[in-house]
């Protein structure tokens, strides 16, 4: 049987959703026999080919966020929200109740940290206007929710879509 | 009228046949059948509104989605309640309920506790298909104890409810439309600045987390175990059942048990805020001073202590130089224990409890009426629930009786009764009061005498009183209670006329109107409700503070009282004073007393009034910790239980007279508590028959051997 090709990727998120899914600690060997992980954090192997799954953590923030998204959906045939970041904005969307230039500002300019500091207009990508979940940009076939996911319900996710199914509904749900 | 077959109606729900009274809701009328509907905005015991819609069902006729909470059964509709249709409509309406404000669960402290977050998994909520408003709104932390993020309110609105509804406070309004509104406070100010009566049953009905604890709020770990305890709360007579939450050796909330039969789910502030909160600065352990300062000492030396202070002087020879003073907030297996120390070890010392000379002044007025093992032949507290006219003498029900308080505003708001304030200062009830009589102290025998002759010349009970009678009562013009009350004589006829005209007025009083009108004030306020009604229970409510007064007083006078007020500090050598949770405080004039006796000896839990003075500290259990029986106002018989997860410390009151009675060389009544339960069935059974039955201790109707005043009396008279 053809191993089932796995990418995924961590966008404005904070890596728990990954430090999740490494919490299925042996299960990933029985997971490893069946699927090929490629583009992943894990691999860090950046682009992805095509892939039959693509997991994506973290909201979508700035234009690479966006370009990446993207890149993975052409890319997977199916695309999985993974986390609370990537299905609801979360945390990351806190900044949606404040301008971006003041959010900026804070950041380079003002920043106790920072000495002469002025906002990057080259290298780091540009901030969008606000924060949100990915399913506002491109299509998304199942969302895997959590602050991070239970390992659990990734493992009973990930066990559906590499059988071919969508999960929803197989786990349960959890928002924190 | 309704005839008889009008009165229910038929309908199908979810394929059963459910027959129910005409006007009862879909969302009864499917509990009845067994069928849960799902529900946010409704809670029990408050009026519905249909605000949320979650609670939609399919209703045919119309053929169209209508909330069941607000939409009475119909004769011959048929109801369906959950279809896969119905499902898709309430995962839209938590969608535009999580998209409408800042609801993100992982930083919200109401996480894995909030009751829209149970709606999101229930339909399966995995993402919002709606664009997130994030409107940036407000939170208000003005309040010393309530935090208002309007971030995560869903604008149900049952705090407003509850707080008009349960609390009769009115503080909670909706202002604004659609989804701009917001829940101010008295029109818009800050909370802690409103007319907030700070009894927290916002925080108990809030679905989400908008409105909170500010001092728990961020504690609360699911993943942590809680422990849950029903037990009485005892900061006050009405008795309160409240269910304690604990994580981690701390209180997390108190809130009102739904079931609680004095309280029906409301609390003050003092169970919820207060309450909890004293035991974390408890007493750790026994103190003795030494150069004025309280050092840490044994348990055993302050026995040792107490008895060679016993043993000393003229209270070696003189019993009476001993006295026992009691919290009446203790439960009264402590009482008795306190007692049976003072009069049976210690051969005779003085006992009272704190309100003693009160109930001393009520069964001097109630004469045989008010024997030992019976308490008072008044309506009582109860009597609120059907009174048209209540008067509130010298008492402020928001402190006595916070929570017998907020059933009469809700009373008054619906226009069900009227409220005649007396007192030298306004209460916070006074908005509500169809008149509020300033009366300087001393005034109020006048005032109630006044009252009396206003009445007793109606034609209806004119000819009750001779030729002589109605000469005295002449004595008693209103012009000259207003001279002695600093009222007007128009506001004290206006007055008397109210009370005529009510069909079942009640007279509600306390400790302050003995403190301030004398015995007098007592006898006449017993002759007027004598004139109202000649027959049956007296319609009067007598209010004592204390958790357990009513117990206190069943148990009888005892034979050498003390008034902490009025006595004479140079006739008492040593002194123990018995104050708990320190729940009432002792009053200015009790601690100038206080200061002078040569050796006092205070069991308490925490800090309190007598640390600046007592040459001896016991530390004894918080009320959290406690077991033990309560008997408060109305004579309702309740349990305090010992809430589960809070940290035990060893000693109580009965460890020390036991010590202390060993040190004697003297032989105890009782050793424990549960000898104390045995020791005070035997004098009043009524109290364990009442604690079986779950009921109040009966009420003599009037006994046929009871002579009441039939006229006032004034000091001039």
């Amino acid at each position: 049987m053809d191993r089932k090709k796995i990418a995924t990727v961590w966008l404005c998120g904070c890596s728990g959703c990954h430090m999740s899914f490494l919490d299925l600690d042996e299960w990933l060997f029985d997971l490893l026999e069946r699927v090929e992980i490629t583009a992943s954090p894990v691999t860090d192997i950046k682009e992805p080919p095509e892939v039959d799954i693509a997991l994506i953590e973290g909201g979508i923030s700035n234009e690479d966020n966006l370009r990446v998204l993207k890149l993975f959906r052409e890319r997977a045939k199916i695309l999985v929200a993974l986390g609370d970041c990537a299905g609801f904005g979360c945390v990351p969307m806190l900044r949606n109740f404040f301008d971006r230039q003041d959010v900026l500002d804070r950041a380079y300019v003002e920043a106790e940290s920072t000495a002469l500091g002025k906002e990057p207009d080259e290298e780091v990508p540009k901030l969008l206007d606000k924060v949100e979940p990915i399913h506002h940009f491109v299509k998304v076939d199942a969302f895997i929710p959590g602050c991070p996911p239970e390992a659990s319900a990734i493992r009973t996710a990930l066990e559906e879509l590499v059988a071919g199914r969508l999960p929803a509904g197989k786990f349960e749900l959890r928002y924190e | 009228m309704a005839a008889p077959q009008d009165g229910t109606v038929k309908l199908t729900i979810d394929g059963r046949e459910v027959e129910v009274s005409r006007g009862t809701t879909i969302l009864m009328a499917a509990r009845k059948a067994g069928i849960e509907i799902p529900t946010l905005c409704h809670l029990d015991g408050l009026c519905d509104i249909g605000a949320c819609r979650v609670c939609l069902v399919e209703v045919a006729p119309p053929g169209r989605l209508l909330p069941a909470c607000t939409t009475p059964a119909s004769a011959g509709s048929t109801v369906k309640t959950d279809t896969d249709a119905l499902r898709e409509t309430r995962r839209r309406i938590i969608e535009l309920l999580f998209s409408e404000r800042n609801h993100i669960c992982p930083f919200c402290p109401r996480a894995g506790n909030c009751e829209l977050q149970d709606l999101g998994y229930r339909f399966q909520m995995d993402h919002v298909r709606y664009a997130y408003l994030h409107p940036t709104l407000p939170t208000d932390l003005s309040h010393p104890h309530i935090g208002m993020d309007h971030n995560r309110c869903v604008l149900c609105g049952r705090c407003v409810r509850a707080c008009n509804d349960l609390v009769g406070a009115g503080t909670l309004q909706v202002s604004g439309r659609g989804g701009k509104s917001l829940i101010v406070a008295d029109a818009g100010v800050p909370l802690g600045e409103s007319s907030c009566t700070s009894c927290g049953t916002c925080v108990q009905v809030c679905p989400t987390g908008a409105i909170y604890d500010k001092r728990t709020v961020h504690w609360a770990r699911r993943w942590i175990p809680r422990e849950t305890t029903t037990t009485t709360c005892p900061r006050c007579g009405v008795g309160c059942r409240v269910v304690v939450e604990v994580q981690n050796g701390r209180v997390l909330a108190t809130r009102g048990d739904w079931d609680g039969p004095a309280n029906g789910g409301r609390i003050c502030r003092r169970a919820r805020f207060e309450w909890p909160r004293a035991e974390a600065e408890a007493h750790r352990r026994p103190l003795a001073r030494t150069a004025g300062k309280l050092e840490p000492t044994d348990a055993a030396s302050i026995a040792r202590d107490c008895a060679a202070r016993l043993r000393t002087g003229r209270v070696a020879t003189d019993p009476t130089r001993a006295a026992v003073v009691v919290s009446p907030s203790l439960p009264i297996e402590v009482i008795a224990a306190a007692r049976g120390f003072a009069e049976e070890c210690l051969g005779g010392a003085r006992f009272d409890t704190t309100d003693g000379a009160f109930f001393r002044a009520l069964r001097e007025v109630y004469g045989s009426a008010f024997a030992p093992g019976s308490r008072p032949p008044e309506k009582g507290i109860e009597g609120l629930a059907d009174a048209d006219l209540v008067v509130a003498l010298d008492i402020d029900l928001d402190e006595e009786a916070p929570v017998a308080g907020m059933g009469l505003r809700r009373r008054l708001l619906d226009h069900e009764a009227t409220l005649i304030e007396v007192a030298a200062a306004p209460t916070r009830m006074v908005d509500l009061a169809k008149m509020a009589l300033p009366v300087q102290m001393g005034g109020e025998a006048a005032l109630l005498a006044a009252w009396f002759a206003e009445l007793a010349a109606r034609p209806s009970v004119r000819e009750r009183f001779d030729e002589a009678a109605r000469k005295e009562l002449a004595g008693f013009a209103p012009d000259r209670a207003a001279a002695r009350t600093g009222t007007s004589a128009d506001a004290i006829v206006a007055a008397a006329r109210l009370i005529g005209a009510a069909s079942s007025p009640l007279f509600v009083f306390g400790e302050n109107l003995v403190r301030s009108g004398g015995p007098l004030a007592l006898r006449n306020l017993l002759a007027l409700a004598r004139l109202i009604a000649p027959a049956g229970r007296v319609p009067l409510a007598s209010v004592a503070g204390g958790a357990s007064s009513v117990g206190a007083a069943l148990l009888g006078t005892p034979k050498v009282g003390l008034d902490l007020v009025r006595f004479d500090p140079h006739e008492i050598d040593v002194l123990f004073l018995f104050l708990g949770d320190n729940v009432r405080g002792l009053t200015g004039a009790a601690t100038v007393n206080l200061r002078a006796i040569p050796f006092l000896v205070a069991l308490e839990s925490g800090p309190g009034d007598a640390d600046g003075f007592a040459h001896r500290i016991v530390p004894v259990p918080h009320d959290l910790a406690r077991a033990g029986t309560l008997v408060g106002i109305d004579g309702r018989v309740q349990t305090i239980e010992p809430v589960a997860g809070i940290p035990r410390r060893p000693g109580d009151e009965f460890d020390f007279i036991a010590a202390l009675a060993d040190a004697l060389g003297r032989r105890l009544p009782f050793r424990d508590a549960e000898g104390a339960r045995a020791w005070i069935a035997e004098r009043v059974p009524a109290i364990e028959s009442a604690r079986r039955d779950g009921a109040r201790i009966p009420t003599p109707e009037s006994p046929a051997d009871w002579v009441t005043p039939t006229l006032p009396a004034t000091e001039e008279s």
